[in-house]
């Protein structure tokens, strides 16, 4: 499918436009990002409150519950692959990865979405993430955990592998093959995290100094006041702390293309009919972007239910992050503001992933039917 | 294959395309029990779980013969190594030896004309080759067939205006 009629006239037509009709479009196609009558100071009384108020909400207990029992589970498997060895998995010859590689590359797609949502988008200006960056970029980080959990343990001795997979200088002086797309994972997983552990941590400086002026308790007024580096919010900090924000945009943009890359390159790198195909990185990056915007959709629905977010969630975030729901959207989140370069990354990939590449509608199809179920 | 060093990610056998090797995946030896140890050879290090195996061409074998050597500061000599499979074989089919010695007996094998290897065509450049089968060649007999050269074959299917091969008839 490639653009529609009507919206071709619509991109020929744009120009024409008086400023006053373009700023009218403008509003209809960007809603308020947020409802009900706010003011900095009761915005930051709503979140913040859900941190410092005293008492813990029932659904909590009833969430970490759920959480506790499904980490016990892990935590007996886990022992019990270590005690018996990775047959427990019934994975057996020729596809010796099975179970441990859908888990990584499950969960590494969905840590996409959080540094997608932090870096790409800010560095397009879309002013809706600011809702949602913060849980996003939290979820990537436990993501990229989870999906670094399978590497280790899907080897045959991971008590050896956990260090023998870094090149480090060892009396024995033996280095990992670097030829091996297995060590470029070990490289890309790991800048990712630290990169995305980075950015997460770098913006939540001026919110943990909030938190750290509005906190009673002495006990988390002095870890606040540890974590938030003795941010006074001055004009100096803002300055240094956007160049910060944006350099690291910019160091993650990049990464968010090039781990699902590399991960697929664990296959198409490989002489094995079916794997060896050049279009496994971009399919796996798209993927993935559609598979983390959905998790981001699984946690912020109930969130903004449970804490009564929902003048900051909007319903109009939902309607973005599920922009993907048709072939020929998939980059249309990222098109919002109507930018030149974005209109044409847009046409671009549209041709590429269908005009050009129409044996990739199928695996589409998959991805949609996915977003769409959420 | 140095089964020491290897930590078990199973990607050398999930990109080996002729799926020779064999995974460790749970503890399949006994290394307890006293009286087996006596049934091993002491030259084999015994595998764990979590590591590949693959024929070593009884390495071993050419460790002892390569320390004979350099004791006696020769080159190892032709048909001095013998391989496990070697030793055991009934109709003597196999031989090994040093390929970059052209007078030894596995390269005058190597340039028989129904020499050919397995999927040479990916690059894989393997070192284990194989002899076309040879039947009766007398032509009264009821066995007889006539001698065939897949290496020849095989460069003669290959389409010479792309270079692509021909996978037809295979």
């Amino acid at each position: 499918m490639a653009l529609k009629e009507k919206e071709k006239d619509q991109i020929a037509t744009t120009s024409a436009l008086s400023p006053k009709e373009l700023r009218d479009m403008h509003r209809k196609l960007v809603p308020a990002m947020i409802e009900g009558d706010h003011t900095f100071g009761t915005v930051s009384d709503k979140i913040g409150d859900v941190a410092l108020k005293r008492k813990t909400p029932f659904h909590w207990f009833i969430g970490v519950a759920i959480a506790f029992c499904v980490a016990q589970l892990l935590l007996f498997t886990t022992i019990w692959l270590l005690l018996k060895g990775i047959g427990i998995w019934g994975t057996n010859q020729p596809a010796g990865w099975a179970f441990p590689i859908i888990n990584f590359v499950w969960w590494i797609g969905i840590g996409h979405a959080g540094t997608l949502i932090s870096a790409i988008l800010l560095l397009l200006n879309q002013k809706w993430r600011t809702s949602i960056n913060r849980f996003a970029e939290a979820m990537t980080l436990f993501a990229v955990a989870n999906a670094a959990i399978f590497p280790l343990v899907h080897t045959g001795r991971p008590w050896l592998a956990a260090y023998w997979l870094f090149p480090y200088p060892n009396v024995m002086g033996i280095w990992p093959q670097f030829r091996s797309p297995l060590i470029w994972d070990v490289f890309a997983v790991s800048t990712y995290a630290t990169v995305s552990l980075l950015f997460w941590y770098v913006g939540l400086i001026p919110d943990l100094a909030t938190l750290r002026d509005r906190a009673k308790n002495p006990f988390f007024k002095f870890i606040y006041s540890i974590f938030s580096w003795g941010w006074r919010g001055s004009a100096r900090h803002w300055h240094r702390y956007e160049l910060a924000y944006l350099i690291l945009a910019g160091i993650s943009t990049p990464l968010v293309l090039s781990v699902h890359s590399l991960v697929s390159l664990d296959f198409a790198v490989s002489q094995i009919p079916g794997w060896h195909a050049t279009f496994f990185p971009p399919y796996f990056v798209a993927g993935a972007i559609y598979a983390g915007f959905a998790m981001v959709l699984i946690l912020c629905i109930p969130l903004r239910h449970l804490y009564n977010m929902k003048d900051f969630i909007t319903h109009t975030h939902l309607v973005f992050l599920r922009k993907g729901d048709d072939g020929d959207r998939i980059y249309r989140c990222l098109q919002l503001r109507n930018g030149g370069l974005l209109r044409l990354v847009r046409c671009v990939a549209v041709r590429v992933v269908h005009d050009q590449e129409p044996h990739m509608g199928g695996p589409i199809l998959f991805h949609v039917l996915a977003a769409d179920l959420v | 294959m140095v089964y020491n060093r290897c930590v078990g990610t199973r990607y050398c056998s999930n990109n080996c395309p002729y799926k020779v090797r064999r995974f460790n995946f749970l503890l399949y030896q006994d290394w307890d029990t006293t009286q087996y140890k006596l049934m091993r050879n002491p030259e084999v290090s015994i595998r764990s779980r979590g590591v590949m195996e693959k024929c070593t061409y009884c390495t071993q074998r050419i460790a002892s013969a390569r320390i004979e050597a350099e004791k006696d500061e020769r080159a190892i000599r032709d048909g001095e190594i013998v391989t496990a499979c070697q030793a055991a074989c009934p109709t003597n089919v196999f031989s090994f030896g040093d390929m970059n010695d052209h007078s030894s007996e596995v390269s005058k094998k190597k340039t028989d004309p129904r020499n050919y290897t397995l999927l040479n065509n990916l690059n894989t450049q393997p070192r284990t080759t194989y002899l076309a089968e040879l039947k009766n060649q007398n032509k009264e007999m009821p066995d007889y067939r006539p001698v065939h050269f897949p290496a020849v074959d095989y460069q003669e299917s290959e389409s010479p205006e792309t270079g692509e091969v021909n996978n037809e008839g295979h």
